[in-house]
């Protein structure tokens, strides 16, 4: 497959990889990137569950074990997700480094 | 026991069924649950200013409700009778801390009558496909529908009329029953064609 296919990633999208690194469940998702952004990016609650979905489907990140009796899942990365949310933030990075020398 | 109201309506647009919820709240009356014919059930209780959103889901397993409720019930959303297989699910929230809606993005907002779209190209599978084995076998045949009386055609005229007026009553019954699944199939492809217009619409105004 190829990766750079699902690039560039969405903001949305690229805060939820990010905020997997470790396994959190979706509201623990939410209130992550709530965190992360300094309260800028706040996903609500039918916007993350259809990104899930959709990442579940592109098999960049997958479910955990359940728990019975926890109502909620948690969600992981795969060793693939790991690998587009690397290769994004190098690609930003570089896009980062080719504009300083024009815009500082 | 308080009053309870039912109203049939159907609303092919989210955004006006979500205000006429909160305006039904305003005046007393608090959604209690939604049939799939689309009634809806209230209760009278004191006004109140409620924040209705509703969204078109479906799930094969009971525990992925479960998980959808309760990523909205934890951010500050109430759920409103949530059941297997309703297509639509009713949030609303009193909460001031919470989101004004529940999609976050004007893509993930449009999307909903995507769903609500095959949603209908669904049900509309679900009622054809068995009556398409009937129309297809030889248990549905159109020459039944019509009138069945031997040589009604040619009879005088005194005859003819007192058996075609006794027989049109059993005709009409029989062209409904045949036709009633061609009239619900044409609906739904109305309803999926429909929705699925407004989704590409809103999906190019919000790009």
């Amino acid at each position: 497959m190829n990766l750079n296919k699902l690039l560039p990633l969405t903001e949305t999208t690229y805060y939820i990889l990010l905020s997997l690194v470790e396994p959190r469940h979706g509201y623990g998702i939410m209130q992550q990137i709530k965190a992360l952004s300094d309260g800028h990016v706040d996903i609500a609650p039918g916007t993350l569950y259809g990104a899930l979905d959709n990442l579940q489907k592109q098999k960049l990140i997958v479910l955990l074990a359940e728990d019975k009796e926890q109502r909620r899942k948690t969600y992981g990365l795969t060793p693939l997700g790991s690998q587009v949310l690397l290769m994004e933030y190098n690609r930003m990075k570089s896009l980062v480094s080719i504009s300083e020398s024009f815009i500082l | 026991m308080s009053a309870v109201k039912k109203q049939f309506r159907f609303f092919v647009n989210f955004e006006k069924e979500e205000a006429w919820l909160n305006q039904m709240s305003h005046n007393g009356w608090h959604l209690r649950s939604v049939s799939l014919f689309n009634v809806y059930s209230f209760e009278k209780g004191e006004p109140q200013n409620r924040n209705y959103r509703v969204d078109c889901r479906t799930f094969n397993k009971k525990k992925d409700l479960e998980d959808y409720i309760s990523l909205f019930t934890d951010c500050g959303w109430v759920s409103i009778d949530a059941k297997m297989y309703q297509y639509n699910y009713y949030f609303y929230t009193q909460d001031p801390l919470c989101s004004q809606d529940i999609f976050s993005d004007k893509a993930s907002k449009a999307q909903r009558y995507l769903r609500f779209s095959q949603a209908f190209l669904f049900s509309g599978a679900v009622v054809m496909l068995p009556y398409i084995g009937l129309y297809g076998s030889s248990v549905f045949k159109a020459y039944d529908i019509g009138y069945q009386t031997p040589n009604l055609w040619t009879m005088p005229k005194e005859k003819f009329i007192s058996h075609f007026l006794f027989e049109t009553p059993f005709v009409v019954f029989r062209a409904l029953i045949y036709g009633l699944p061609i009239f619900m199939f044409l609906a739904c492809t109305y309803f999926v064609i429909r929705f699925y217009v407004q989704y590409k619409k809103d999906i190019k105004i919000f790009d």
